[in-house]
């Protein structure tokens, strides 16, 4: 059974039926797209719950997909420590041992995908406006006290599209517009920030990112997403060294590829 | 200027590139391979229009990407030319690839000839990064294809030699690819407040790493099988190719 959970016959089909689930999921997501929102919104355990009694289908594909990667992941494992190491004992060649760790970091980097599935908690598409504040895991209180939008507000009242084309490096400068946001534990100030786009405030593992600006009713608000993972620094690590484990073996045994 | 410019570059890369067809299936290889450096010099000058234009390097779009795959794609098969220098081998890959280029073309002759609307995000990094890698690493997955297409049509010398070189360049355009995910990744994190989400272009991501998986991971019976393991080899290519068209 393990001879053939580390071969490479079970790779290859295995890797064809992920294709093909993949496939599929680009299909689905196209006629779901209500389905596949929320599955980014709420804990993946939660959506399966919400989806089983009306999208059974989807969470079926989701399974199938879930049960492939999780063979993925065997099989990597099963290579790496059946033969890949008897490999690099034997010949002592360094790109040996490379082609091993590649595989070890891979191997961790697919574990991340499935746990951040089901470990940490997130809470999304929050609007908040100045003077609200949020409770987030029934722990930490997430306070906007102040929202400035210093580039033209019109952009914020046009459609989805017209927004789009109006949203150019010349109209919008992130760095002019901004909220001030403060993270409290048990009355405690943890951190407070000018949190701008595409640069959230953090706290350990907790993060509250500033998705989008709203305007409702003339207000001035933000969209907030509040996730908490512990997995997320020790993932972008250890596939920045899967890269460059994977850049140092090609590099090395560039001659040697068969 | 702004409209015309693009539709006359293109055109006039269409015709260097075909002009160079005629004369490599004439024989004329010499003459051949001067219209290919103008062929790349055309591309080169789409490209500077592109820079020029949106004050940034091509991020995605049909029209951006296919000047800029292009051109890297041509570099590419030059450097494989000095690699493997038998005047052959040299002309079938000049054969080929200049298939390839005009398909690439005639995919892009069909869809506007407009730069991508600019949005305020392409200042970030990340973003840059993340697009811009994704195209170097889509020119040398076509670049793999090309070299597997020209081994599949050469004795068994030429396609042993073509077919490790076609691996490295997968493998190179994958780690290019990776690097580019990862930026990806930390754009998401910064947006979302996740590192990747469920959706469409996750899973079309996915498939073009799975792809060169499958490639890389072919059984014995498959990988002795000439038609076969030029397919696997072509797939991510193909399939890079599809994303960048008909996304």
């Amino acid at each position: 059974m393990i001879k053939y959970l580390s071969s490479v016959k079970f790779t290859f089909y295995n890797l064809v039926l992920m294709i093909l689930l993949m496939g599929t999921g680009v299909g689905l997501s196209q006629y779901f797209k209500s389905s596949f929102k929320m599955m980014n919104e709420i804990n993946i355990m939660e959506w399966i719950e919400h989806s089983w009694s009306n999208k059974s289908m989807i969470v079926i594909w989701f399974a199938l997909l879930c049960l492939s990667a999780g063979l993925l992941f065997l099989n990597a494992l099963f290579c790496t420590f059946t033969k890949q190491v008897q490999v690099a004992i034997k010949s002592r060649a360094f790109q040996k041992w490379l082609f091993m760790v590649l595989h070890c970091l891979f191997i961790i980097v697919l574990a991340c995908h499935g746990l951040s599935l089901i470990i940490g908690s997130k809470q999304s598409n929050s609007q908040l406006f100045p003077g609200d504040h949020i409770i987030f895991n029934n722990e930490f209180m997430v306070k906007v006290s102040q929202v400035v939008f210093q580039d033209d507000i019109n952009i914020l009242k046009a459609d989805y599209k017209t927004q789009r084309g109006l949203m150019t490096r010349d109209n919008i400068n992130r760095k002019h517009n901004y909220a001030d946001i403060s993270l409290i534990r048990h009355k405690e100030l943890l951190e407070t920030k000018k949190v701008i786009m595409l640069s959230p405030l953090r706290y350990g593992s907790v993060q509250v990112t500033l998705s989008d600006f709203v305007l409702k009713d003339g207000k001035l608000g933000v969209n907030l997403n509040i996730t908490k993972n512990h997995l997320n620094y020790f993932f972008f690590v250890v596939y920045a060294l899967m890269i460059l484990t994977f850049g140092l073996y090609v590099f090395l045994s560039y001659r040697d590829i068969k | 200027m702004k409209q015309d410019f693009p539709f006359f570059i293109f055109l006039l890369t269409g015709l260097l590139f075909f002009l160079e067809l005629i004369f490599i299936l004439v024989k004329k290889t010499k003459i051949a391979d001067k219209f290919r450096i103008i062929a790349t010099m055309a591309c080169m000058s789409g490209l500077a229009y592109i820079i020029v234009v949106t004050k940034r390097l091509p991020l995605f779009g049909p029209f951006e990407a296919s000047f800029y795959i292009l051109f890297i794609l041509t570099l590419l098969v030059k450097e494989s030319q000095k690699k493997h220098s038998f005047p052959d081998l040299s002309a079938k890959l000049s054969l080929i690839s200049s298939i390839v280029i005009l398909f690439i073309l005639a995919l892009q002759a069909g869809k506007s000839m407009v730069i991508n609307p600019d949005y305020y995000m392409y200042d970030n990094i990340w973003v840059m990064l993340f697009f811009n890698l994704r195209l170097i690493a889509a020119a040398f997955l076509i670049h793999a294809m090309v070299l597997s297409l020209t081994g599949f049509y050469g004795n068994s010398y030429d396609q042993d030699l073509l077919h490790r070189s076609a691996k490295k360049s997968l493998l190179i355009g994958t780690i290019i690819y990776l690097s580019s995910e990862w930026s990806g990744s930390i754009w998401c994190l910064n947006w979302f407040g996740e590192s990747w989400r469920w959706n469409n272009g996750f899973f079309k991501s996915s498939m073009v790493f799975l792809l060169v998986m499958l490639a890389c991971h072919l059984p014995t019976k498959v990988s002795r099988n000439r038609f076969l393991r030029t397919l696997f080899a072509c797939f991510p290519g193909l399939f890079v190719l599809w994303i960048i068209f008909f996304h």
